[in-house]
């Protein structure tokens, strides 16, 4: 049991390196922000295993806050790039480096 | 390697790379980010630094830092401001020093 | 085990901001910012600071998060122009001082580390004089009661941030562009459900603050995170006027902070004691609300805000 709760902080950091690995792919910016939710989900698991772990249950708390900011930033992702169809009325900025 | 050594070497990487970022990056709001990163490398430091990692005991250095946080988020905000209104007033989203070392 | 799970954090918050800061897309450095907020809060959770951790999402990752997405969208819909990148001599000389700092933080820290150890005297001092504050978080009794005159200056310099926002953008004009507002059904049950929500949770922080961890602070950024999210679902606007109440609003924290201050001095105590656990509820209250407003205003880039659309 005390070599069970770090292995799971291992295996989610591991996780979070994976999702990370797509970030940095992308291709499109929404590619990009759908695996930046997909990282602060894992955080939050990360952080409810910490809580259990460390014997820090305010750690919840910053969990739950994480949960409601995710909820709030992937309006804002799509409010913003809706948005762009109204930019495109300006000169474009080069778009996403593709790899 | 200590946990604490762990922490202050990562926070020096990531402050370096804020100051390097600073240096090149010629979008005023890349600049801005690179401030930003920085201010959480130092903070990491202070915290790092003052307190023993488990215990959670000395508040002082943590409550340094929640107002560092706080200043520079009115810092950004601020800038942000200003940087809107530079690209409505000139269009540029840079400081252009270049122009001026020509002399 | 431990030391694995921090050199990991710490390796992942060095490949994050080069990520953030070096090549790549504007677009992809703020996503890539973000996502450093949120493991820098993680690593405050490591570092046993459950309240840093809080404050780091909210604020750092969150609040900062939603300025910089709106200001980069701003940017486009303004059309201005990129910069031309600088050149290479410059990006060599850079390379050489972020090194050279780097190498200079890393030693002023290990010193720093070697020098104080753990628990320094201020710390010990901080734990003796707490319990008879009636507060158990430590970090609230630091930021109300022993250096609340570091607070107080800070909450006004959150205001100045607004005042001198308003001075760059000038009253003289029509609001800031924001983008279109988002009246999608399933955005109207999110909306439902979260902006409530985000009160509640505000709330339970601020009572909590006083023993557990949270505060005026954090309570304050989840407050302004609801009211970004009104505003982006198109159910607050910017106004060009500052009503009343966002003005009691946005004042509430420097004057309800001063004022007990002063009171206190006129009853003969010393300037900005704070008299029982009651009065620090009250500032921390009048904080919270102003902290929420004014970041939900700079986020508007507006002077005021109001329930019906412009024009």
């Amino acid at each position: 049991m005390s070599l069970l709760l770090p292995a799971l902080v291992v295996f989610l950091l591991l996780n979070l390196v994976a999702g990370l690995w797509r970030v940095f792919l992308g291709p499109t910016a929404a590619d990009r922000m759908l695996s930046a939710l997909l990282f602060g989900s894992t955080t939050v698991a990360m952080l409810l295993v910490l809580a259990q772990w460390q014997q820090s249950p305010a750690l919840r708390i910053a969990a739950l806050l994480f949960v409601m900011l995710a909820a709030i930033t992937s309006i804002a992702f799509v409010a913003l790039t809706q948005g762009r169809v109204a930019a495109r009325r300006a000169p474009a900025p080069p778009v996403e480096p593709r790899q | 390697m200590s946990h604490a050594e762990v922490w202050v070497v990562a926070a020096a990487a990531v402050f370096g790379i804020g100051l390097y970022s600073l240096l090149i990056a010629a979008h005023l709001l890349r600049q801005l980010i690179a401030i930003k990163v920085m201010g959480s490398a130092i903070f990491l430091v202070l915290v790092v630094a003052a307190g023993p990692i488990d215990g959670a005991l000395d508040g002082l250095p943590k409550a340094l830092v929640l107002t560092g946080i706080v200043i520079a988020i009115s810092a950004i905000a601020f800038a942000l401001a200003l940087l809107v209104r530079l690209a409505e007033v000139t269009g540029s989203t840079s400081l252009e020093d270049d122009a001026d070392d020509d002399r | 085990m431990n030391l694995l799970i921090d050199v990991l954090i710490a390796i992942g918050l060095v490949v994050l901001a080069w990520q953030a800061l070096v090549g790549g897309s504007l677009f992809r450095g703020i996503v890539m910012f973000i996502v450093f907020g949120l493991t820098m809060a993680l690593a405050w959770a490591r570092l046993g600071s459950p309240d840093l951790a809080m404050a780091e999402a909210a604020i750092g990752a969150g609040v900062t998060g939603a300025l910089l997405m709106i200001a980069y969208w701003r940017l486009r819909a303004l059309g201005a122009s990129r910069p031309t990148p600088r050149s290479r001599l410059r990006a060599r000389l850079a390379l050489g001082v972020g090194v050279l700092s780097s190498v200079l933080v890393a030693m002023i820290g290990l010193a720093a580390v070697e020098a104080i150890g753990p628990g320094g005297e201020a710390g010990q001092a901080l734990a003796a004089a707490l319990p008879a504050t009636g507060l158990g978080n430590p970090i609230t009794g630091v930021l109300v009661i022993f250096r609340n005159l570091d607070t107080l200056l800070e909450v006004a310099v959150l205001l100045a941030a607004y005042v001198a926002s308003r001075a760059a953008l000038g009253d003289d004009k029509a609001a800031l562009p924001l983008p279109p507002a988002q009246d999608a059904p399933l955005v109207g049950a999110l909306v439902a459900v979260l902006a409530p929500l985000t009160v509640l949770v505000a709330i339970y922080l601020l009572k909590a603050g006083s023993q557990l961890p949270g505060g005026a602070f954090q309570a304050g950024a989840v407050l302004a995170a609801g009211g970004v999210l009104l505003m982006l679902a198109g159910r607050l606007h910017p106004a060009p006027l500052c009503g009343l109440g966002l003005r009691i609003a946005l004042v509430a924290g420097t004057v309800v902070f001063s004022g007990v201050g002063i009171i206190m001095l006129a009853l003969g105590q010393p300037l900005l004691a704070v008299p029982g656990t009651w009065a620090v509820y009250l500032i921390e209250t009048a904080m919270m609300v102003s902290i929420g407003a004014t970041l939900v205003l700079l986020f508007a880039g507006s002077a005021g805000l109001s329930g019906k659309a412009l024009r």
